[in-house]
């Protein structure tokens, strides 16, 4: 749970830490938040679905299985964005 | 001409409409004449390889319009197309390249990261395809090296009955089952779905299944025979179904093919009511039932398309077909076998069962596999042979699968033969478990399992996944279970998962499932 709105950088390392440990379970994976990670095969579809679930719980917002479009989980960026656009309008 | 290999699918192509579009996968489109001449450059790199006709290609791709490709060309030489899934671990990989004796790989590099790296390289492969890299020991070739090359345009030497692909299953113990097809099977397979689907050149088939998985050759041969299209489906719409459903309707797509899930995450999203599906005149399923409720509120919302159930093992491609008259009440039945193929209904002692008594599916058609790569153990099992009073014999392939006969000829799925089992001496068949949990209001995806708990105990366990507006509880799930259920069939345990695991056509992946429960505990 976000108990402050924490700062950008925040946000893009603990998507990154999740994807690390506990997705790709690859501690030592090269990622950055502008790299495609659904072509490049850090995620198959049971990872996409993972994620989703995390970022769901941990930053208390509700995604909407019609918002599954590319454009927002293309990569950690476009995540950040996303949340970001959720957690305003709510 | 005739077709009685596979490449003569596209040379046939070619000669009436080489300037239609035969596959489509994002931004890349392949006409006919373009995926002839590819594939013909693609047969003279091999053959610069070394490759002759008989040798095993690994073909690495996931959704990708390589595999077709590779498909045609590596047929156009003669050789074996043997699809991989680039995202399986390496050491399985490994394993097929190994019994296969493969010595060149197709990659798509984007989708072959760890493959491709460093340490621990694939032994006995020499040439890769596909990449620039610099790789030791390993000669690489791009796909512009490729194209550079003088297309082959002659067909093989060869006949119908000729090995053409080899596709692997995981079989029981871990070991990949590689399973045998000939140009006869697959040209079998091909003429036989355009046909009973009756496929036409301004047909667009939505092909979600990567290469790697029997259900994709409906797209890769059948929907070529019949000169359509086939629209790959890329592996970003496969995993975001928002996307999904604006492609699909965007695409025009006329004929879908998938497993029941996809459809089900499509409707849940209300992509039939957001986009326009005009177009679509057949949504075929396989793989597993299509839960009843689900399968009801998708033909309410699709009046205008008709339904079928596809089903058959990969060892005989399909074998049967059921077009649904209605919106069905109770469950759907496998159907009918198809054209050049004939069934019997079998008990354990291999005895043909009278009318209406439920048994083993056995089939013989022109479509079933040549048998297992290296296995003459499995082969031996695989097949029920009988012998005509004339000494001629007949040899059926055992599905695996139990059924019955209803009497209008139609057959009734009732499970796979190793999910029947004991739990505490009673019969429990955990299909008919599974079924009964989707049937409670709220329940999304329902899968059983039951470990060994030791010596003659299994514990049956329902993992279950729940809709977000409608979550019942644990026990009201028992409670309600216990009134359609004998009470030895009401799972012991039911743990709630947020979703189900499933392979990559999203049919759920039962050994991953019961790894899991195992990783747990």
């Amino acid at each position: 749970m976000l108990q402050r709105m924490r700062g950008e950088e925040t946000m893009r390392e603990i998507i990154i830490t999740e994807i690390k440990t506990s997705i790709a379970r690859d501690q030592e994976m090269d990622l950055t938040p502008e790299e495609d990670i659904l072509t490049t095969g850090v995620l198959d579809s049971l990872g996409v679905m993972k994620l989703v679930s995390f970022i769901q719980e941990q930053f208390s917002i509700a995604i909407d299985p019609g918002e599954m479009v590319i454009e927002n989980f293309i990569n950690v960026l476009a995540m950040e964005s996303f949340i970001k656009s959720k957690l305003a309008s709510a | 001409m005739r077709s009685y290999l596979i490449p003569h699918i596209v040379a046939n192509a070619v000669e009436r409409v080489p300037d239609h579009v035969a596959f489509k996968h994002g931004a890349d489109a392949l006409s006919y004449e373009a995926l002839w001449t590819e594939a013909g450059c693609l047969a003279r790199a091999l053959h610069e390889m070394g490759a002759r006709k008989g040798d095993r290609i690994g073909a690495c791709f996931g959704r990708s319009i390589k595999s077709a490709v590779a498909l045609y060309g590596i047929t156009l030489l003669g050789c074996v197309y043997v699809p991989l899934d680039p995202k399986s671990p390496k050491s399985r990989i490994r394993s097929i390249a190994s019994s296969c004796d493969m010595s060149i790989l197709l990659v798509d590099e984007m989708q072959t990261r760890s493959l491709l790296s460093e340490e621990g390289g694939l032994d006995g492969v020499k040439h890769l395809v596909g990449t620039n890299r610099v790789i030791g020991g390993v000669k690489c070739w791009s796909w512009a090296d490729v194209a550079s090359l003088k297309p082959i345009a002659d067909l093989p030497k060869g006949v119908d009955g000729d090995l053409a692909y080899i596709l692997h299953t995981s079989g029981t113990t871990g070991v990949p089952k590689g399973i045998m097809h000939s140009h006869y099977s697959a040209l079998s397979f091909a003429s036989l779905a355009a046909e009973l689907y009756d496929l036409q050149s301004d047909d667009v088939f939505g092909l979600h299944s990567p290469a790697f998985f029997d259900a994709s050759m409906m797209g890769y041969l059948s929907v070529p025979y019949a000169m359509g299209r086939s629209i790959i489906i890329p592996e970003l719409y496969a995993q975001m179904v928002g996307s999904l459903a604006k492609l699909f309707s965007d695409e025009k797509i006329t004929i879908w093919y998938s497993v029941p899930y996809v459809l089900i995450q499509l409707l849940e999203i209300g992509a039939f009511e957001k986009y326009d599906y005009e177009h679509l005149n057949w949504l075929l399923y396989m793989g597993e039932p299509f839960p009843l409720g689900q399968l009801r509120q998708l033909m309410e919302r699709l009046p205008h398309v008709r339904f079928s159930n596809v089903y058959g093992p990969t060892e005989t491609n399909q074998c049967t077909y059921y077009h649904l008259p209605d919106i069905p009440s109770e469950d759907v039945p496998l159907g009918y076998v198809w054209g050049n193929s004939s069934y019997k209904v079998v008990d354990r002692d291999d005895h043909e069962v009278s009318g209406g008594e439920e048994g083993e599916l056995v089939i013989r058609s022109a479509t079933t596999m040549l048998g297992y790569w290296k296995r003459p153990d499995l082969n031996e099992k695989a097949f029920y042979t009988e012998t005509t009073d004339t000494g001629q014999t007949e040899k059926y392939y055992r599905t695996g699968d139990r059924v019955r006969v209803d009497q209008e000829d139609r057959i009734h799925y009732l499970g796979r033969a190793d999910r029947q089992l004991k739990i505490r001496g009673n019969r429990v068949e955990l299909l008919e478990v599974e079924s009964a949990i989707l049937a409670i209001p709220g329940v999304r995806e329902a899968a059983c399992v039951a470990p060994k708990m030791g010596e003659d105990r299994r514990l049956l366990i329902a993992l279950v996944s729940l809709e977000l507006e409608l979550s019942p509880s644990v026990e009201e799930i028992k409670q309600l279970l216990a009134t359609t259920l004998p009470g030895y069939a009401v799972p012991e345990e039911i743990r709630v998962v947020k979703q189900l695991p499933r392979n990559p056509t999203g049919k759920v992946d039962y050994r991953k499932l019961t790894l899991s429960l195992t990783e747990t505990e």
